[in-house]
């Protein structure tokens, strides 16, 4: 007998005492959402969110008091933490709000004042929760968007303070703390598929944390994990490890598995049903009748490939990005690369000759039928040596280059007419210090449907201090992805924010390896004694003869 | 008949003492009230992937034998277990039988990837943090407190390297240790270093109640043990595995192992090099130096088994890739599938020694230490009592003579 009557009396008791007193203080909800993306993608979407009114910072039920302490000492509006392993590329699909690679902190305070050292506090706080390293409040790295949007709150300009590590590694021991803010930890719930191991064998997956605080005076605190698996046909036990086995989590109020993205429902075993609010899925009760809840999807049209396989390249029948003239640039838009539902298509690389000089290419397609409201944000650190009198931007729909209207907006909050008048506007420029702040360039574009621009600003590469160095230099520097934010008030688009790619900079590093300096010092001090000592051994004693009277004895080498 | 009274009411007094207080003294003569432990792995890159096996072997053992991830200061320079040239992702062994996961769940790290420095590490050591370093990061000890150090990377003649750039000297650990000293920051400490020419490491040591192990003299070089072809590189180094081989058979709470008897299980044969244990200005008897005084926590734990999630492989899960036989279910459910190897082997499979099972420890058990003094204990007991009876006996018989 799995559960005895006394396990399902005493859950039974639990979620009654405090069913009662999760309605009155905190509400908590589960979901899973089941989305089947392009190319042979899936995605598994968990949402944990813990909303409590009229908080008290004193007392907590359901929602951490460690992010409450956090919220309340340091004057946060909004905190969002993520540790991503992987790249989500667009193409896959839609899914809303995801992460750049590596390690991201976004804070948003009260006020202006002291943005820098309550940053710092704030992060030092959250690498400690969740173990990663000290580097979120390094100002080389962490500066502030002025225009881009990360939440729902209104005007949150010049309060935000944004820092992303694409370096960090994240591994098994950062999903245990993540998994420890959870009111039912990893013991009951959907939380109990979670198994850090299995994760870690998946294509991509990123773990977030978002503190909200709402101007009714409401915390809500989301914790969401986002996976995507490569499969074709899955089962729980088979991506998971284990079946989602009861109990549900007896202070959710709701638990409920969403399935979304799929053209037949009746290939799932148990049959999804109608949820409400025209979704599909189930909504599980506790005990989930006294069976373990295995989904097993197995389409009916089955391909040569069964089941689990990297090899799925060859079957997309995509040309990788160029047609069959080799032809790379067609106007950005290639129909194999890009979903049906995808709004725009993003692609950021360096380009580079020598060790010296290079620059930053930025390629944005509007893929939607309407014109696209959206500012990039563009941070780099400061050994590019940005020059912003190269800062241009081309479109494969006109001939010359685009004009950006010099904005600056800086001193005053500019409405949303304001920022989107013109094309291309520039919106922000800081110009980078050296050993200290980056540059950082905002603009604010308007696409037409169909349209590419192409942002390009050349730099220099300058030179780091010894210690600057990391010890692994060789690897290069992860440049952080720019952000692009969508804003869709005018056309009803949601609110969006999109990360391109991250890059990888190859400064000119010196050689640190021991053995080869050891060498080199040692041969140099070797062949200076040998080759002078050589030199005097060997050299002839002879008469050179000057034009004036005396003769000189001169030793003359031997020429080698 | 006074002489007999007082006689017996003195014997009836013997006997009830005896019945209610314990005899026997302890043999343990340490002074310490708690443990801590540093252990760092000072290697980068791919191929010092034994580093980190040995430095995790090491903390698994410390925490089974009951030292709390609050007392651990674990420092990894880079990330193996998540390394994209890692075949098995999340998971280090240290054998080629890839019996035991040591990354799991339930490892804390306190420094990882850049963090570990020569600046860093001596910060710890000495307890000059930055004010805002979080709790987890610092090495909170007293005067009471025995700390084990673990080193393990590349070193030489007197230095040892850190992230295959830099250089902590002999002469530094030695102050920071004095430092400690000065600050009443421990007890006593054993320093344990496994690199090549490691005893060159603390010839420098110059304070008070140190005891150091080294693996290697002056010239020589520490070697791995063996090649693990699915992996790819060395997996465990000498030195750690014949430790481990002779850490395994302690149980928490043992009494009576000595550190002389864990530095001559390892021969200088079998690691390949010279190895040497030696004591500065040790306060007590060298000899009486117990491995748990270090190794193990004072106090009485539970110790829990090292793989601690949950979670049950389905049956027909052919399609997939992990070999799971390191992972134990501890918790005993039915369905568990013994082809599924759930219990936790032997870790070292060479050895003709019978290793304890893992999953014993998931229960409490009494001290070691305990048992003994409570059959002493009721030896001498039933030894008074047979004494007493002896006397009234002979004293009855005398009665009946005269």
């Amino acid at each position: 007998m799995k559960h005895t009557p006394l396990t399902i009396l005493f859950f039974l008791f639990f979620s009654l005492y405090f069913g009662c007193l999760a309605q009155s203080q905190d509400k908590y909800t589960e979901a899973l959402t089941i989305k089947k993306l392009n190319k042979n993608k899936l995605l598994f979407k968990f949402d944990f969110n813990t909303i409590s009114k009229n908080p008290n910072y004193q007392n907590y039920f359901l929602f951490p008091k460690t992010f409450g302490n956090l919220v309340k000492e340091n004057s946060l509006e909004y905190l969002r933490f993520s540790l991503t392993q992987g790249m989500y590329h667009l193409k896959y699909g839609e899914i809303g709000r995801y992460s750049p690679p590596g390690g991201e902190l976004i804070a948003t305070f009260e006020t202006k004042e002291d943005l820098e050292s309550k940053f710092r506090t704030v992060s030092r706080k959250i690498s400690g929760i969740f173990g990663t390293s000290q580097k979120f409040s390094d100002l080389t790295i962490s500066a502030q968007p002025f225009y881009t949007e990360f939440n729902s709150l209104e005007s949150t300009s010049q309060r935000t303070h944004y820092s992303s590590l694409p370096r960090e590694p994240v591994c098994t021991e950062n999903l245990t703390p993540w998994l420890k803010l959870l009111p039912c930890r990893s013991k009951a719930g959907l939380a109990s598929l979670l198994n850090p191991i299995k994760l870690y064998d998946l294509f991509y997956h990123s773990m977030s944390v978002e503190v909200t605080r709402s101007q009714e005076n409401s915390l809500s605190f989301h914790q969401q994990l986002l996976l995507v698996v490569e499969l074709k046909e899955f089962k729980f036990s088979q991506i998971f490890g284990t079946p989602l086995i009861g109990p549900i989590c007896p202070f959710s109020s709701q638990t409920k598995i969403q399935i979304e993205g799929f053209s037949d429902y009746s290939s799932f075993t148990p049959t999804p049903e109608e949820i409400g609010n025209n979704q599909v899925g189930f909504i599980l009760k506790e005990n989930l009748n006294k069976k373990d809840f295995n989904l097993h999807y197995s389409p009916k049209e089955k391909t040569n490939n069964n089941g689990y396989n990297h090899n799925n390249i060859g079957n997309d029948n995509s040309n990788n990005g160029n047609d069959n003239n080799n032809n790379f640039n067609n106007n950005g838009i290639n129909d194999e690369n890009i979903s049906k539902n995808q709004s725009i298509k993003l692609n950021r690389f360096l380009k580079e000759s020598g060790k010296i000089r290079g620059g930053v290419i930025t390629q944005i397609t509007n893929l939607e039928k309407n014109d696209l409201h959206l500012t990039l944000y563009d941070s780099l650190p400061w050994f590019m040596r940005v020059y912003f009198h190269t800062l241009t931007i081309k479109s494969n729909f006109e001939n010359k280059e685009i004009e950006i209207t010099d904005l600056n907006l800086e001193s005053e909050q500019g409405n949303e007419s304001n920022l989107f008048a013109n094309q291309a506007s520039l919106l922000r420029i800081q110009t980078s210090q050296d050993h200290g702040r980056p540059s950082i360039f905002e603009l604010a574009l308007v696409l037409k449907p169909g349209e590419t621009f192409q942002i390009s600003v050349d730099y220099l590469k300058g030179f780091l201090n010894f210690e600057e160095h990391p010890f692994d230099g060789n690897r290069g520097f992860d440049i952080a992805p720019a952000i692009v934010s969508m804003h869709g008030k005018k056309q009803n688009l949601k609110k969006r924010i999109y990360y391109t790619d991250s890059l990888l900079l190859m400064l000119p590093t010196p050689d640190f390896t021991m053995p080869y300096n050891v060498m080199t010092i040692t041969t140099t001090a070797f062949l200076i004694w040998y080759g002078s000592f050589l030199n005097n051994l060997t050299g002839r004693a002879g008469l050179k003869l000057k034009k004036k009277s005396k003769a000189k004895w001169i030793i003359k080498p031997d020429k080698f | 008949m006074m002489k007999k009274q007082n006689f017996s009411y003195i014997f009836l007094f013997c006997v009830l003492i005896n019945l209610f207080f314990p005899v026997c003294l302890s043999t343990r003569t340490s002074t310490h009230n708690n443990n801590w432990a540093v252990i760092v792995c000072s290697s980068r890159f791919w191929f010092n992937y034994r580093h980190v096996a040995n430095a995790l072997s090491f903390y698994h053992t410390v925490k089974r034998l009951g030292i709390p991830d609050s007392n651990i200061i674990l420092m990894l320079a880079d990330d193996w277990a998540c390394n994209a040239r890692n075949c098995f992702p999340g998971k280090i062994f240290n054998n080629k039988d890839h019996n035991l996961n040591l990354y799991g769940t339930n490892v804390e790290i306190d420094y990882r990837g850049y963090e570990v420095n020569v600046e860093n590490f001596l910060r710890l050591l000495t307890g000059r943090h930055e004010p805002d370093v979080p709790r987890n990061k610092r090495l909170l000890t007293d005067s009471g407190s025995n700390i084990l150090v673990y080193l393990t990377g590349h070193g030489g003649n007197e230095f040892l390297k850190f992230q295959d750039s830099e250089e902590v000297s002999s002469k530094d650990i030695a102050d920071a240790f004095e430092q400690m000293y000065q600050k009443k920051r421990y007890n006593e400490i054993l320093f344990i270093i496994e690199t090549c020419q490691a005893n060159t490491l603390f010839s420098k040591f110059y304070s008070p109640n140190i005891a150091a192990i080294g693996c290697s003299e002056l010239g020589e070089n520490s070697y791995s043990h063996h090649f693990d072809s699915s992996i790819g590189v060395q997996v465990i180094d000498s030195f750690t595995y014949f430790s481990l081989n002779f850490l395994n058979n302690i149980k928490p709470g043992d009494s009576h192992t000595t550190l002389e008897k864990y530095f001559n299980s390892m021969t200088p044969k079998q690691i390949r090099s010279q190895p040497r244990l030696e004591f500065f200005q040790f306060q007590r008897n060298p000899r009486d130096v117990l491995v748990s005084d270090f190794f193990g926590s004072i106090h009485e734990v539970v110790s829990h088994p090292i793989n601690n999630y949950t979670f049950k492989n389905d049956n027909d899960n052919d399609n997939d890739n992990d070999n799971d036989n390191g992972n134990a279910n501890i918790n005993e459910k039915e369905n568990v599938n013994n082809n599924d190897n759930f219990q936790l082997k032997n870790q070292f499979q060479h050895t003709e020694k019978t290793q304890p099972n893992m999953e014993q420890s998931n229960q409490f058990q009494p001290r070691v230490e305990d048992e003994a003094i409570e059959l002493s204990d009721n030896y001498f007991r039933i030894g008074m009592i047979i004494l007493i009876f002896l006397i009234f006996f002979f004293s009855i018989i005398e009665k009946i003579l005269t």
